[in-house]
């Protein structure tokens, strides 16, 4: 039913082969090639939870001398409530914030991210 | 090279010798069997690319339970089934009618030699749901048994037989 190019078979094997050159797959101790990713996770944790005790050890009581805000004043201001988004995304056009995403992010995310047709259709027929 | 013998090489660590084995077992049949459900050559190469670069990195983690035939076409099917829904959903967002396209393509491919009964049915074909579409070219197309596309879909023989027979009669009465 189908044709190929002339050559084609031998000319794709040949590029199949150079697979396992074209990627780095560590050999070594298999037990160590399994257990690096989670070890690399546990790391960047731990790294995030000491850069985050020290900022804290490191600005004790600074924020109320800085600006007059006291912590009575913060949580304070979670109660208040926000109706504008300005306010929460510390924009000032937020028109132009809207359209910083392109279509083509758009189409890309919904892609990647596994959306079914069904769910598409679904949300055309609901925004119209 | 047979596939035990692919499976000892495997085995013995050698991987990518037996990664370069199945290649040269597998990489045509493989193309064809994704041929059928793309609508041009340059989509069935990029596919049959994308596959064997999962086979390779999947490799490692497999263990031999299953055969290398069922492995690696169950990796094929679900490579292409993603790559033709990726294609559908570009598509509908780019608010073209996916059956129409594809259509097109059939029509204009210039690899394509059969007659008009056989771009009827491929045409038809695009149009199944996507399990019908699996189990129909696996048993109409690549000549499988219903033990072989069981063990490749994890579905029942008897889900299978009904599959299969729905999606003849839907492709017999769009063809007619």
């Amino acid at each position: 039913m189908y044709s190929v190019p002339d050559g084609y078979f031998a000319g794709l094997e040949e590029r199949l082969a150079r697979i396992p050159s074209g990627r780095q797959v560590s050999g070594g101790n298999g037990l160590v090639r399994r257990a690096g990713p989670y070890i690399a996770l546990a790391a960047s944790f731990l790294l995030i939870f000491a850069a985050g005790t020290a900022v804290l050890r490191l600005t004790p009581g600074r924020l109320e001398t800085q600006s007059g805000i006291s912590f009575e004043n913060l949580q304070l201001a979670d109660l208040l409530p926000v109706t504008s988004p300005d306010i929460i995304y510390g924009v000032e056009d937020y028109e132009s914030f809207e359209h910083s995403v392109s279509d083509d992010d758009i189409t890309e995310y919904l892609i990647e991210s596994g959306t079914t047709i069904e769910q598409l259709e679904y949300y055309y027929e609901e925004s119209n | 090279m047979q596939d035990e013998q692919i499976m000892e090489l495997f085995r013995s660590g050698d991987r990518e010798r037996a990664f370069t084995e199945i290649v040269k077992s597998y990489s045509e049949r493989l193309f064809w069997y994704v041929r059928r459900y793309v609508c041009c050559h340059e989509d069935a190469d990029d596919l049959i690319q994308d596959i064997f670069i999962k086979v390779w990195a999947a490799l490692p983690s497999f263990r031999g339970e299953a055969r290398l035939f069922t492995w690696l076409y169950r990796i094929a099917t679900n490579e292409t089934l993603n790559f033709v829904r990726r294609q559908k959903v570009r598509a509908a967002l780019n608010f073209k009618s996916i059956d129409t396209e594809l259509e097109r393509r059939i029509d204009e491919d210039p690899y394509l030699n059969g007659g008009e009964a056989e771009r009827k049915l491929l045409k038809a074909l695009q149009k199944l749901p996507q399990k019908q579409r699996v189990v129909f070219s696996m048993r109409y197309f690549e000549d499988m048994r219903y033990e072989e596309i069981s063990e490749i879909t994890g579905t029942s023989v008897g889900a299978l037989k009904a599959s299969y027979h729905i999606a003849y009669e839907k492709l017999k009465k769009e063809i007619e």
